[in-house]
């Protein structure tokens, strides 16, 4: 009987270890389950980049000056790959996938800047904001892997500076550099509307270089020196492909004094000079009249024409120069946008002694296509 | 004992002994999600970033078209007394729905008193005779002044949604007067809701 009693306690004991087994398994399970669904969540990584880059975007908007800013894995400890943002009504969203609606935050705008946010963002590899020539945009690049197919091309390098390759119609591969940062060599035009319609305006382009008239001679060429021929002849190039007026031909010598008073019935005038410089830089310099009554109209002009110049041009730069026009000698060649109530700009493109400016006098077509352009959008409402 | 009697008192143990282990699973459980922070507090960041916005924006600010040069926390008086100031700060600081801030904006003198424009400015609208304009009050102005009225009956020290966060802070500025610059403040005052 004690026996049997003893036996029937030891199987209660294992019974009991049994059950005690079972639960702390199922326990450890749960717990387990739990910790793993802490580590997964999402929500907190979505709300700190909706965050993050909400306030982003306000910092760039307010920040004076060009910027261009590239937020991507290193910018912070998130995968900004594994969601899709969302710029829109005013909210970055930042999701796992299009229905997501879980996570947003508010962001500003500045409505005298020209706004451009992308709706949807999928998996970016980085997020690019630009702030240059009154506008605000929001890029990106879905990847950047070396030699990544993309867009009938391929990448090479990564960042924002690299090659890109394409192939011509025989499939030899064409390699050129490209360059985010072109986006940086952009003016900030001020905000002022121009009433005046670009078809009810008399707009004259003067060739800045061309036969001397101090100089007599029945030749074509005579007067010139072969450099400053080579500038005449590019000069009159440009200004022949812009259907305008012009003060002058590339072989009739005129004085200063006659080119300003074919001028005289103008309401915009656009001089267009080469630069030749001994150093290495390849700019366009774009004068204007200080104490005209039209000044800041002219710096718009200015303004609109060096923001449009392509950055294929390989420009190392673009600045506007204010020049007081009133104490010029009568020969000097800014003479030309010494008017108080024209809207003119001199343009001293590119330096004809550097290798840039050699390539971009090359490519007159897209030259004259910039100059185009900015009056243009000058005249756009 | 007897035998039945210490087999309902393990069972009863075991009973017990589960009901611990659940409590104790659901401790765990509450302490892993109070230790996990979901939000990530901005309100610092957003409430000086926002005085930032305001030392840069073009409604308040100097700002030389010709040269095209922009002056950061140099009040054009001009601008600050414009019958349109509100509408411009809320242009150059645009939240297309959902406003996240709001702001009341005051210009003090370098002794700290309400700043008073001293070249016979009267309101538009205002009454030269109204003894509170006597001597040109001009500020304060509002960023989001409806919501401004709304939430500044909120005390700060409520958490969590519905309760709002509130910062004060006097920046030193120059005040361009007409071809003057003198000296000042401008006392900012902005509430943020929590949610």
């Amino acid at each position: 009987m004690q026996k049997r009693g003893k036996k029937a306690a030891i199987n209660e004991e294992t019974y009991m270890l049994i059950i005690n087994i079972v639960i702390i398994i199922i326990v450890w399970g749960l717990i387990f389950n739990y910790i793993r669904s802490v580590g997964n969540n999402t929500l907190v990584g979505k709300i700190y980049l909706s965050k993050d880059i909400g306030l982003l975007t306000n910092t760039i908007s307010f920040s004076p000056g060009n910027i261009f800013y590239t937020y991507s894995n290193f910018s912070n400890k998130l995968d900004i790959t594994k969601y899709l943002y969302s710029f829109k009504d005013g909210y970055i969203r930042v999701k796992e996938n299009e229905k997501d609606d879980q996570v947003s935050f508010s962001y500003a705008k500045d409505l005298s800047l020209e706004n451009s946010f992308p709706n949807l963002i999928e998996n970016p590899e980085e997020i690019h904001f630009i702030k240059t020539d009154n506008k605000f945009l929001i890029d990106y690049i879905e990847s950047l892997a070396p030699w990544t197919k993309f867009g009938g091309g391929s990448f090479g390098g990564a960042g924002v500076t690299g090659t890109w390759t394409e192939e011509d119609n025989s499939g030899n591969p064409i390699t050129t550099d490209w360059s985010l940062t072109s986006y940086l060599n952009q003016i900030s035009c001020p905000n002022i509307k121009i009433k005046e319609n670009m078809e009810s305006q008399v707009i004259i382009i003067d060739p800045g270089h061309g036969k001397d008239p101090q100089i007599e001679s029945d030749s074509d060429d005579f007067g010139l020196e072969f450099q400053n021929k080579k500038e005449a002849y590019i000069t009159t190039q440009i200004a022949d492909s812009l259907d305008y007026d012009k003060t002058r031909n590339y072989n009739t010598p005129l004085t200063m004094e006659k080119r300003k008073d074919s001028a005289k019935d103008a309401h915009t005038i656009i001089s267009i000079h080469i630069g030749n410089y001994s150093n290495n830089y390849n700019t366009i310099k774009a004068f204007i009249p200080y104490k005209s009554n039209k000044f800041l109209q002219s710096r718009k002009l200015a303004c609109n024409i060096l923001n449009a110049f392509p950055s294929e041009l390989k420009l190392d730069g673009i600045v506007i120069i204010p020049v007081d026009t009133s104490t010029l000698q009568e020969n000097n060649p800014l003479q030309i946008i010494n008017f108080e109530d024209k809207t003119t700009v001199l343009l001293e493109i590119g330096n004809i002694n550097t290798e840039h400016g050699k390539n971009m006098f090359n490519q007159l077509s897209k030259i004259s296509e910039g100059i185009y352009s900015g009056l243009t959008k000058y005249y756009s409402k | 004992m007897n035998k039945k009697a210490i087999l309902s008192f393990n069972v009863l143990m075991a009973f017990i002994r589960i009901l611990l282990l659940i409590i104790v699973m659901f401790a765990i459980v509450f302490l892993v999600n109070s230790a996990i922070t979901l939000e990530t507090n901005t309100f610092d960041i957003e409430s000086e970033l926002f005085i930032q916005q305001l030392l840069y924006s073009d409604a308040l600010m100097l700002n030389n078209h010709e040269i095209g040069r922009f002056y950061p926390a140099i009040i054009d008086l001009t601008k600050f007394t414009s019958v349109e100031v509100e509408k411009n700060l809320n242009n150059s600081i645009h939240y297309e729905y959902s406003r996240i801030v709001a702001a009341k904006i005051t210009l003090l003198d370098s002794g700290g008193s309400i700043y008073t424009k001293s070249l016979g400015y009267i309101p538009i609208g205002i009454p030269i005779a109204e003894s509170s304009y006597k001597n040109n009050i001009i500020s304060p102005i509002y960023f989001n002044k409806e919501r401004y009225s709304q939430w500044k009956g909120i005390p700060s020290w409520i958490p969590g949604p519905g309760g709002v966060k509130d910062k004060k802070k006097n920046i030193f500025v120059l005040i361009k007067e007409g071809s003057q610059f003198k000296k000042g403040y401008l006392k900012i005052e902005l509430i943020i809701p929590n949610s």
